[in-house]
Parts: structure tokens; C-alpha cells; sequence
């Protein structure tokens, strides 16, 4: 039955081509327009190598303290307060992330040539919690960490621009004039893994701590996203015990987010003023993605009405030789579904090109940067074209299809189309 | 054995300003295969009782029994099955699907009931190997005469072997020829045992019949 179905939708596509292009020009502009919020969300925070653990993952990146009640300061986390999450006991692992908001010089010994490149300065945790590809040596370890020793991994560009070989281990490179001695190289990582991409990594025990061209990042890393609320009010025990060893002083870390939420970018001053603005801006992105699909289908659903009263004939035809209403229900959305699947997949390969072509205003990478094919193309991706699909053709053919269920079947066969549709 | 009967049918439209009798108390029984014709002037009721018959419009008043089934109280679905199963439709104006083949227009019925599509697409070749259309299966009804849709209809309303065949003045738009050879088919499947109540304007295709029943203003007169 459906393939009939399906032979006469394209049928009627091809019956009147102009209105069949504006329709599906229609869906493919609107799925496009929502794809692109969706796709971006999606990259953002897809769950893969290097990042392929970011589903088990929360994150603190933002924090709030008091001196005295009237005082305020806020903004990235400091230095000083990371060593109150150190020993945190839910999560599987913690470990501390710097990163230097502006590219070091990099070169070698008695080189003049200098390449500049961006720095994380991590612990030892930090290469369990992400997965990397090695191409050649280890990272640093504990006692590396520990002892703060000038070691560096390197990625296999780099390693190619400053040695020509990506083999460069045991060999010294000078960071901001400091030596180090390469311990390994990675394969490059897109910009789009936020925490784990850079050029170089060094302990953290190494970093300058009078750098203040630095942001601190903590991942706590989860045994299952289960555990996300026990390690939230973990979070906010260590909140109330500073209060009480600090008084008058408090303070409280953004979050923790998943790497998902955080793409929300919600703010706020304290726990509640952030849930607030997490529903908030859910809502916010659920009302436009409403109105990105309505706007669309009140006018999709004028074509699919305009259609279906010239095939009123022919919905009578089908009731008198046995179709019942909800038979004819089903066949109108099947049909209208078929042009809004061909409507969501053009609307899918526009958002992806959208995408592609403003990437840096949308994901802000820069110009030359790649995005992984693996984090576009992606089941959740089309399960989500596969959705929109629906929806709209819910909202664009449900009450013609309703209409059209409910037609007299004398009156369809008389084509008389003075009846109520 | 009566197959059809009714009983003092009455079919009113109403609309704000007026009322319209279409159908006055009319009662009559069609035998089990028998072949009729329905006669009158225009306006006269004809095709309003060949709606009521054939399930498509509810009678205002009196009762409508097929098959010793009344059909009052039945719902969308049971009706929607009844129609399927026990009735075949032929209307004047052919009334096929010109987005589908004939092919396709002719399995029609059969997509309304659980059936594979190999064993619809055999049913559907095997009628339009008996009305003579075997080799326009793959053309759509633009590119047929009207003979030729008149006989994709006869093959779609009698696919599902219905036990009475209702055809609303079957060969009105065609000439003697082609009127000539529909009737023949008519025939035919009236000779295996199909019921037919044909609605016509035309005597001699009238008297072809095995009896007449004749309208005027929405009243039986013989």
C-alpha cells in the first residue's frame, strides 16, 4: 500500500512542478534554519575521540566569590580555589586545565625561526580523562608533574614544522624561552574539542602562575552520567564548607555543566539565578525552533489544503471502494511526508554547507580550521532531520489530511467543492 | 432471495433557506442476481438511491437492508468494510485516479483489505484481461478513450468479487459502440452471478435489463 502511496506522491510532485519546488524550497529552508542550530549544538558537543568520554564529563569553568557579603568578584575560576575540587570522592577522575589565551613562541635552540602555538598546561590526569592519538613517545606522568619538569607534548604538525619529522621525542623545544623536552606527540585535534585541543601541553606545576593571560577549567569525569547530581552536590558541599571555614567569605563554581549545556551559555550568580537561566535559555531555543517550523508550515499547509481540494474527487473515489477515514488521514501525511523528507534532507545539505561556509562566525573556529566529517554526520543528526520531518508535516498537512478524512463521499465524487473543507 | 431492500427510504437536504425531497418513501427489493434499471427524468432521485444503496449517503428516514444487514448504526469503519467487500461501484463520468496507472487504479479496492501485493497485482491483470485491457495496464487514463476508462472502472469495481455491481448510467458518456460493448461486459458478470443496479436515461439499454423501476420527483411509479 505504501509504495502506492509513495508512486503517487511523486506522481503529484510532477503534476504541478512549480508548487511542488515552492513547497519543498519551503520545508528545505526551514530545516535548514533549525539543522543549523541543531548541527552547531551537535558539534559542539559530540561525544568523540579525543572527547569521546564528553558524555561522562562536567565541567567548571566559571566562578562566583565573596570576600564580604557586598563584595563581588566573578568570572573564570582562579588558582586559588582549584585545590578545593582536588579530592573530590564521586567522580572517577578530576583533573585541572590552564589555557593561555594567547599563542606562546615556540622554536628551537639557537633557532631563529619561531612558531607561535596555543598551550594547555594540564596534570597528569587529563591525558586518562581524553583519548589522543599517538604518533610517537608518552605523556607526562604524575612525577613529571610533581617535580615540575620541562616536558612537552607535541602535536604532529608542530612536530613536523619545527624538527621536519614527527619523531622529535627526547629532543628540546623552547617555550616562551623556556626548555623543554618533547615526551610525545599527538595527532592534531580540531579546534572544535575545545578542551583538548592545542599545540602543546606542559604540567601544570610548570605554567608561570603570574601568567594571567590564562583560563582555568576543571573536568570532573563521571563513572556514569548517573552520577552527574551526586558530583553536583558534591560540588556544592565544598561550597558550604568553605562558607564555614571562610565566613564571612563564600563561593560558589558555575555548574558543573555537561558539554552539552554549556553550549546554552546560561549565566547567572548563584545556583538558583543559573537554573533559571538554563531553563531559560532552553526555552528560548525551544520557542525559536517553534516558530522556525510554524511560520513555515502555516504556509505549507495553505498548498497542502489548495491540493487536497483538487483531489477531492479522488478522496471520494477511495472511500467508496473502501478506505475508511483514518486510512485516508494516514495516506495524506504519508504523501505530504514524502515531499517533507525531501524537503528535510535539501534543508540538512544547506545546513551543512551554512555551516561550512560560516564556521567562524558559528563555531568560531578560524578559517583554515577542519571540521571532523564524524561529528556532522551522526545518527542523533539525522534522527533529528528524521523528527523535524515529522513535525512539520504534522503541522503543515494535519488539518487537510483531517479535512480530507472527514469530506462526504457525494460530494467529493460530485467535486463539489462548495463544502466545508 | 431478496439481496437489496428498502423500506420506505426518504432522503431530505436541507439548507437554511430550503428543503429538498430527493428521495419519498420509496420501497423496493432487488433479487440476488438480478439485473435492473433505475429510470426517470433528471432530478428524479435515480442516483440518490443508487448513494443510499451503495453506502455513500445516510437515508433521512426508512430502512435499507443488503446481504440481510441493515446498514442504519453503522460506523465509518464497518461501513468503509461493507463497501469494500460487498459493493462495486461504476460511475458516469469513470471517476479514475489520473495520478495512478491503470494498473494501479484497478487494484484499488484490494489496497483497502489484507492482501499481498503480488496477489493484487495478479487479480488486477486477470479483470483487465476479462474487460480487454491487458495491454494498457502501464498507461494513465489521460491516454485512454473513454470506452477504455469506462472498462479500467468495470475491472477496479469488480476486482474484489462484489456480490452487487452499482453503476451510476455507465455508458451516458460514450457512444453506441463503446456503450454497446460496456453493456455486454455488464452482461457477462450479471451471467456469473453479480447483482446489478444500473441507473439510466437510455430505454433500449433499459429494456436490456431484467427489470425496470422507474422514478419522478423522488417517488417509485411502477
Amino acid at each position: 500500500m505504501y509504495k502506492i502511496y509513495f508512486k503517487q506522491a511523486i506522481a503529484l510532485l510532477r503534476q504541478n512542478p512549480f508548487v511542488s519546488i515552492i513547497s519543498i524550497a519551503g520545508t528545505a529552508l526551514a530545516i535548514m534554519m533549525v539543522m543549523t542550530m541543531i548541527v552547531v549544538r551537535q558539534v559542539r558537543s559530540v561525544a568523540l575521540k579525543p572527547e569521546s568520554k564528553s558524555n561522562r564529563m562536567l565541567v567548571i569553568d566559571y566562578q562566583l566569590y565573596k570576600r564580604t557579603p557586598n563584595s563581588l568578584q566573578f568570572g573564570n575560576l582562579s588558582n586559588e580555589f582549584l585545590h578545593y575540587l582536588q579530592y573530590m570522592q564521586i567522580p572517577e577522575a578530576v583533573t585541572f586545565i590552564c589555557t593561555a589565551r594567547v599563542t606562546k613562541p615556540v622554536s628551537l635552540e639557537h633557532s631563529n625561526q619561531t612558531f607561535h602555538a596555543e598551550l594547555k598546561a594540564t596534570d597528569e590526569h587529563y591525558w586518562n580523562i581524553f583519548e589522543f592519538d599517538w604518533v610517537a613517545g608518552k605523556p607526562y606522568g604524575q612525577e613529571e608533574v610533581e617535580a615540575a619538569m620541562n616536558e612537552v607534548v607535541i602535536t604532529a604538525s608542530l612536530a613536523r614544522d619545527l624538527f621536519g619529522d614527527t619523531d622529535p621525542v627526547g629532543q628540546t623545544v623552547e617555550i616562551t624561552f623556556k626548555k623543554y623536552r618533547v615526551t610525545g606527540v599527538v595527532k592534531d585535534i580540531s579546534p572544535l574539542f575545545r578542551y583538548a585541543h592545542s599545540d602543546i601541553w606542559i604540567p601544570i606545576s610548570t605554567q608561570d602562575k603570574e601568567d594571567y593571560l590564562t583560563t582555568y577549567t576543571v573536568i570532573l569525569l563521571a563513572k556514569s552520567p548517573k552520577d552527574f547530581e551526586a558530583i553536583t552536590e558534591e560540588v556544592r558541599d565544598i561550597e558550604r564548607r568553605f562558607a564555614i571555614e571562610n565566613d564571612p567569605q563564600t563561593l560558589w563554581f558555575r555548574g558543573p555543566q555537561t558539554k552539552r549545556d554549556l553550549t546554552l551559555r546560561a549565566s547567572g550568580s548563584g545556583q538558583e539565578e543559573f537554573k533559571k537561566d538554563i531553563a531559560k535559555q532552553r526555552l528560548i531555543r525551544f520557542t525559536m525552533i517553534a516558530v522556525l517550523l510554524l511560520i513555515p508550515a502555516v504556509n505549507l499547509a495553505g498548498f497542502s489544503l489548495a491540493r487536497m481540494k483538487k483531489r477531492t474527487a479522488e478522496i471520494g473515489i477511495r472511500k467508496a471502494f473502501g478506505a475508511r477515514r483514518n486510512v485516508i488521514l494516514v495516506q495524506v501525511l504519508f504523501e505530504n511526508f514524502i515531499s517533507s523528507l525531501i524537503g528535510g534532507i535539501l534543508g540538512l545539505l544547506l545546513s551543512y554547507v551554512l555551516i561550512y561556509s560560516f564556521r567562524t562566525w558559528l563555531l568560531g573556529l578560524s578559517a583554515g580550521s577542519y571540521i571532523p566529517f564524524a561529528t556532522m554526520f551522526s545518527l542523533p543528526v539525522f534522527g533529528a532531520v528524521f523528527l523535524l520531518c515529522i513535525i512539520l508535516n504534522l503541522l503543515s498537512a494535519g488539518i487537510p489530511a483531517y479535512r480530507a478524512a472527514k469530506v462526504s463521499i457525494v460530494n467529493s465524487l460530485n467535486r463539489n467543492e462548495q463544502q466545508r473543507w | 432471495m431478496s439481496i437489496i431492500s428498502l423500506e420506505g427510504v426518504t432522503k431530505i437536504y436541507r439548507t437554511k433557506e430550503v428543503e429538498t425531497v430527493a428521495l419519498d418513501n420509496v420501497s423496493f427489493d432487488v433479487e440476488k442476481g438480478e439485473f435492473i434499471s433505475v429510470m426517470g427524468p433528471s432530478g428524479c432521485g435515480k442516483s440518490t438511491l443508487l448513494n443510499m444503496v451503495g453506502l455513500l449517503d445516510v437515508p433521512t428516514d426508512g430502512k435499507i437492508v443488503i446481504d440481510g444487514v441493515e446498514t442504519a448504526g453503522m460506523n465509518d469503519a464497518r461501513m468503509a468494510s461493507f463497501r469494500n467487500t460487498m459493493l462495486g461501484f461504476v460511475f458516469q463520468s469513470f471517476h479514475l485516479i489520473n495520478s495512478l496507472n491503470v494498473l494501479d487504479n484497478v487494484e484499488l479496492p484490494l489496497l483497502y483489505r489484507s492482501s499481498s501485493d503480488r496477489r493484487r497485482r495478479e487479480m488486477a491483470k486477470e479483470v483487465l484481461e476479462k474487460v480487454g485491457l491487458s495491454h494498457r495496464m502501464k498507461h494513465f487514463p489521460s491516454q485512454l478513450s473513454g470506452g477504455q476508462c469506462q472498462r479500467v472502472a468495470i475491472a477496479r469495481a469488480i476486482i474484489g468479487n462484489p456480490q452487487i455491481l452499482l453503476a451510476d448510467e455507465p455508458t451516458g458518456n460514450l457512444d453506441s459502440t463503446m456503450g454497446a460493448e460496456i453493456m455486454s461486459i455488464l452482461h457477462s458478470l450479471n451471467q456469473e452471478g453479480t447483482t446489478i443496479v444500473m441507473v439510466t436515461h437510455d430505454e433500449q439499454k433499459a429494456r436490456e435489463t431484467g427489470r425496470t423501476v422507474r422514478f419522478f420527483d423522488g417517488r417509485r411509479i411502477n
